[in-house]
């Protein structure tokens, strides 16, 4: 029998407000253990939650981005058990009226674009971490209460390669809007896959393990591709899948088991009574709504329209600072993205990250290296010339004409100038010109070349090759 | 006296302190008498309009308060210091109010008879073989002796005003929202209220305008403008229908009780009220009980489930080998029997598979009873009605067991927190020697007129500023 | 609805963590006819399936959220300064076996 592998994803994103979800303690990473808190962070009794509107604002984006329904009155809900990392003994989650209902989100694959069902977002709170040392458990609250928003995904992926892309996806929303670090590495971004096998044509949806401990993209693929071939061997051999939840272990490179999921745990859901429904005016969400970053996939449409090829399109988006960049210089008059792309993608980055540095760093204005791209455009110095130009700009920041001027770069465009030259090497070249004459159009490139040589390399190319076109055209062509 | 320094805060805070030293009831937790006097000598001068500058206060032992021991009576929270102020604790300060300590309570205020927490049995100043009610015991036996004249209660059913009844005090529970519950431990939010003794109702009405209004610590608290109630209590600007249950009038079984609670409303005919009787659904009134068990006893759990020994609380004995052993053997000490009890049947009712039919059943009832009460204020003002129908029981009649034929009578009260509707109790009149209270309950953010109706009511009585000499 | 039984009522106090006294089950396990003839008379009441559960006392929304603006941290030595269980500035347990994932659904 055939089957379908069915994938559904559920992500923890945290999200990069200054405060805490529901309590005004910082919201940091690598301070002091404990140094970050407030007493509601340690559920001291009578503290009480207060809803941070950068969240509430950050999740209508994020939901936005997903072509979401926007809640218009927020209702919290209390989560119920008790863990050392979960001080109150209930998180503060949205169970039953989440921020965002019913969207999706777009993938592009290999020119194909399918869409993910994202079923609902919902804001929470995160926990406290734990470090286990040989005896002990050690509990740092610093983490705790940081905001979270809770995506959960339609099972409307198939393969690896789709969990990826979306998970992918997701992760340039939440960075593109400045919402999230998004860094699976770091955790703060957390995902957790269901993946389920049906025979194909079936509509019902077979037993689904879940995996978790996934912090790269490229391990979701992995461990999903990797699913889907112990799930097909159970089945093919007779078996059933059971339910469990499964970690992907790095090293062996193959999910292992957690533990199966039997006498789950009733979290005794129910409203929180701290929070009264709030409500979001349309003028609030509004504002959320109309303040949103430009999306990745935008930017994919107006950079295609400027002549980027897809390799260059994504490599550019892989860090929006660059994207930013791009799209204001595009915007102060750059007259070839290309070249622009080249100086960015290729001279500056390579620069910064040898460096060690930042966009932020840069010595140089936008204005200047528009200025350059534009200065290259017109022929007026060479791409080798351009580069030595950059390299002056990234060490000592000064404008590139001046640079240009100072080290005389300048290509000698003034045609009488040129003349001189041409006379000079068509003087000695006799045979070559012959050459051409007769058909050889190598020569015509070897003239040119001499006559960059006798100018020590200022003189512009094209209009050295037109002059010396105009005077020794073979003889038959004069149209 | 204080404006015209006739006596300083010290002689107040210095006299307080020295009645407390006399307390026969049992009646204190923690205190803080260094505090107290160093606030007090800060103290020099009262201007006319400082109403609670330089006053003495207790707080109920469920008011978070900085370098003071709080426990809720529980010893779960034996030796718990917190470090920050309960709004209304800081909002007192800055009025001038100086406390002196914390009064005791029914363990994490879940009781009413003020005998459940881990001191003892506070008893009633007036018969001390007699409850005083609970879960706000202390404090209303603090007053009842004349230790202080204000102090902090917390209300969820009725723990204020019942108390305040069995106590011959004035108790208000104001409307749900209109003071910040900041600060003060959960037992069933949906229904807690910051609320507070004085003895006469012109006190009461001071506190809350000092009390009142919205906090950015508490999205529960209303952001509707704060007001001058005393105004409503000095230029008796009071409407003027109020409405009893039938039920209840006939439910009256005690001939005093009866008698006093008939006459006041003759007198309050006098006064130009008009005095209604309604015909409220009787199935309701005994839905009271259920409603209000299951309920608070499911949020409860919950609220307490922060109470583990981890990170305050005394820590676990018994060598406890995972984080489980360590916070079961933390709770199993730390609640009595009767708290446990109660968690595990709230505990159940909030189960996936059971909460259609308990919990949610009880919010729907809720509902009912509700929308009922605001049928009878869409016409009618106040609702009217003794706040106790007996005098308080002896403690040796107590039990704690969940009551097989609740008696609506005792439960009527609840309707204030059920609908968050302002609700005060006064003195009625005296029973074999037991003060009875009257409660009046009127229109959610209606707090003023419930307060000027309640002035009418104690200058009918006259019964105000009772204080007792405990035998 | 799950069936009352004193093996529920017991694994309600485990998941609660903590253990009932010796009677304390029993006393339990007698309260509850109490109750589901109690819960019996509020499903009889006339309307009741047919209400919205109620959470708060009256149905005025609230409009305020917090300005996310950070307040400076409670200093780590007063914050834990009740705790009984520490190592330096952190709080320490037993150890916590595996971790959270072996048992929590996040």
């Amino acid at each position: 029998m055939e089957y379908e592998p069915v994938i559904g994803i559920e992500i923890h994103v945290e999200l990069k407000t200054k405060s805490k979800m529901f309590s005004s303690a910082p919201c940091t990473f690598g301070e002091a253990p404990n140094s970050q808190t407030v007493p509601f962070d340690l559920a001291m009794p009578g503290t009480m939650p207060v809803v941070n509107q950068e969240a509430v604002i950050y999740g209508i984006k994020i939901c936005s981005a997903m072509h979401m329904n926007i809640a218009r009155t927020l209702y919290f809900d209390r989560k119920n058990y008790f863990y050392p990392d979960l001080p109150k003994g209930y998180q503060i989650t949205q169970q039953f009226h989440p921020i965002g209902t019913k969207g999706y989100v777009e993938l592009v694959i290999d020119g194909k674009t399918i869409k993910v069902g994202v079923d609902n977002a919902h804001l929470e709170e995160d926990t406290a971490k734990q470090v286990h040392l040989s005896d002990v458990s050690l509990l740092n609250f610093n983490r705790c209460g940081t905001p979270l928003l809770e995506i959960v995904s339609d099972p409307d992926m198939h393969t690896g390669q789709e969990a990826m892309k979306y998970v992918e996806t997701i992760r340039e929303i939440v960075t593109y809007l400045g919402c999230s670090d998004g860094k699976m590495e770091n955790g703060s971004m957390r995902c957790d896959i269901n993946i389920s096998l049906r025979p194909k044509g079936s509509t019902t949806l077979g037993t689904k393990s879940e995996c978790k401990n996934l912090n790269t993209i490229a391990n979701i693929g992995s461990a999903v591709d990797y699913e889907i071939k112990r799930q097909t061997e159970i089945l093919e051999s007779g078996g059933s899948v059971d339910q469990e939840t499964r970690r992907w272990d790095e090293a062996l490179k193959r999910t292992v088991l957690m533990r199966k999921k039997t006498n789950a745990i009733d979290y005794k859901y129910f409203r929180e009574p701290n929070i009264v429904p709030i409500d979001l005016d349309e003028g609030f969400i509004y504002d959320a709504v109309h303040s949103m970053n430009k999306l990745p996939n935008q930017y994919r449409v107006e950079f295609r329209q400027l002549g980027l090829t897809d390799y260059q399109i994504e490599e550019l988006l892989s860090d929006r600072e660059f994207v930013l960049v791009f799209e204001d210089c595009i915007k102060l008059g750059v007259k070839s993205p290309e070249i622009l792309w080249n100086f960015l993608m290729v001279e500056i980055l390579g620069y910064l990250n040898k460096n060690e540095q930042t966009l932020q760093d840069l010595k140089f204005s936008r204005d200047a290296l528009v200025s350059l791209v534009n200065i290259v455009h017109a022929g007026k110095i060479n791409s080798r010339q351009a580069k030595e130009v950059l390299a002056i700009m990234l060490e000592e920041g000064a404008d590139p004409v001046k640079i240009i001027k100072d080290k005389g770069l300048e290509q000698v465009s003034d045609t009488g100038a040129i003349e001189n030259f041409v006379d000079e090497v068509l003087a000695c070249n006799a045979q070559s010109i012959a050459d051409y004459q007769k058909g050889k159009d190598r020569a015509l490139g070897y003239l040119v070349g001499q006559v960059l040589k006798a100018s020590h390399g200022k003189a512009n190319p094209t209009l050295a090759k037109e002059l010396i076109l105009k005077k020794i055209r073979p003889c038959g062509s004069n149209k | 006296m204080l404006v015209k320094g006739e006596v300083s805060a010290t002689q107040l805070v210095e006299e307080c302190i020295a009645l407390v030293e006399t307390d026969k009831c049992n009646s204190f937790e923690a205190m803080c008498f260094e505090d107290a006097r160093k606030e007090a000598s800060k103290i020099t001068k009262v201007e006319e309009d400082e109403f609670l500058k330089g006053i003495p206060y207790f707080a109920k032992d469920n008011y978070s308060t900085k370098g003071v021991e709080t426990t809720a009576s529980s010893n779960i929270l034996n030796g718990y210091v917190p470090t920050y102020d309960a709004t209304v604790v800081s909002k007192l300060r800055r009025a001038g109010m100086i406390q002196v300590g914390h009064t005791t309570m029914d363990e994490l205020a879940m009781g009413g008879t003020g005998t459940t927490g881990h001191k003892g049995n506070t008893t009633n100043p007036y018969d001390r073989e007699r409850i005083i009610g609970g879960s706000s015991c202390g404090s209303a036996a603090a007053l009842a002796q004349g230790i202080a004249p204000f102090a902090l209660g917390s209300d969820t059913g009725d723990s204020v005003r019942k108390p305040a009844s069995y106590a011959g005090l004035v108790g208000l529970k104001p409307t749900w929202g209109r003071i910040s519950r900041f600060g003060l431990f959960p037992f069933a939010p949906s229904m807690d209220t910051v609320g507070f003794f004085t003895r006469n109702v012109l006190d009461a009405s001071y506190v809350l305008s000092t009390l009142s209004g919205h906090d950015n610590h508490d999205m529960s608290s209303s952001a509707r403008k704060k007001e001058k109630y005393q105004e409503y209590v000095l230029k008796h600007k009071s409407l003027k229908k109020v409405g009893y249950f039938k039920a209840v009038m006939d439910g009256i079984i005690d001939p005093v009780i009866k008698k006093a609670f008939v006459n006041l409303l003759e007198e309050m005919k006098k006064k130009g009220y008009e005095v209604i009787e309604y015909d409220f659904k009787e199935e309701l009134l005994d839905a009271l009980y259920p409603t209000y068990m299951i309920i608070s006893c499911a949020e409860a759990g919950s609220n307490n489930a922060n109470l583990d020994g981890v990170r305050f609380g005394p820590s676990a004995m018994n060598n406890p080998q995972t984080y489980k052993e360590y916070m079961t053997d933390c709770r199993t000490r730390g609640f009595s029997d009767l708290i446990k009890r109660r968690f595990v049947i709230g505990s159940f009712a909030l189960l996936a598979e059971n909460q259609p039919e308990m919990f949610n059943r009880a919010q729907k009832a809720r509902r009912l009873i509700v929308n009922a009460l605001n049928e009878f204020f869409d016409s009618i003002d106040y609702l009217i009605s003794p706040s106790a129908f007996s005098i308080p029981k002896k403690i040796k009649d107590l039990s704690t067991a969940w009551s097989t034929h609740p008696d609506f009578l005792d439960n009527i009260l609840t309707i204030g927190n059920f609908g968050g509707y302002p609700s005060i109790t006064l003195p009625l009149c005296f029973d074999q020697g037991m003060p009875i209270g009257v409660n009046i309950t009127g229109r959610c953010f209606e707090d003023g007129h419930v307060l000027a109706c309640a002035q009418d009511v104690e200058e009918i009585t006259n019964l105000h500023d009772l204080v007792t000499e405990v035998k | 609805m799950i069936k009352v039984t004193k093996e529920v009522i017991d694994l309600c106090a485990e998941n609660l963590l903590f253990k009932l006294n010796p009677g304390q089950t029993d006393l339990i396990y007698e309260e509850f006819n109490t109750i589901m003839a109690q819960i019996d008379f509020l499903k009889g009441i006339k309307g009741v399936d047919d209400a919205e559960p109620m959470t708060f006392p009256y149905s005025e929304h609230q409009r305020f959220l917090r300005q996310d603006k950070p307040i400076k941290p409670v200093k780590a030595e007063l914050e834990l300064s009740n705790s009984h269980s520490r190592i330096g500035n952190q709080i320490k347990l037993p150890k916590v076996v595996g971790n959270k994932n072996d048992e929590m659904d996040e």
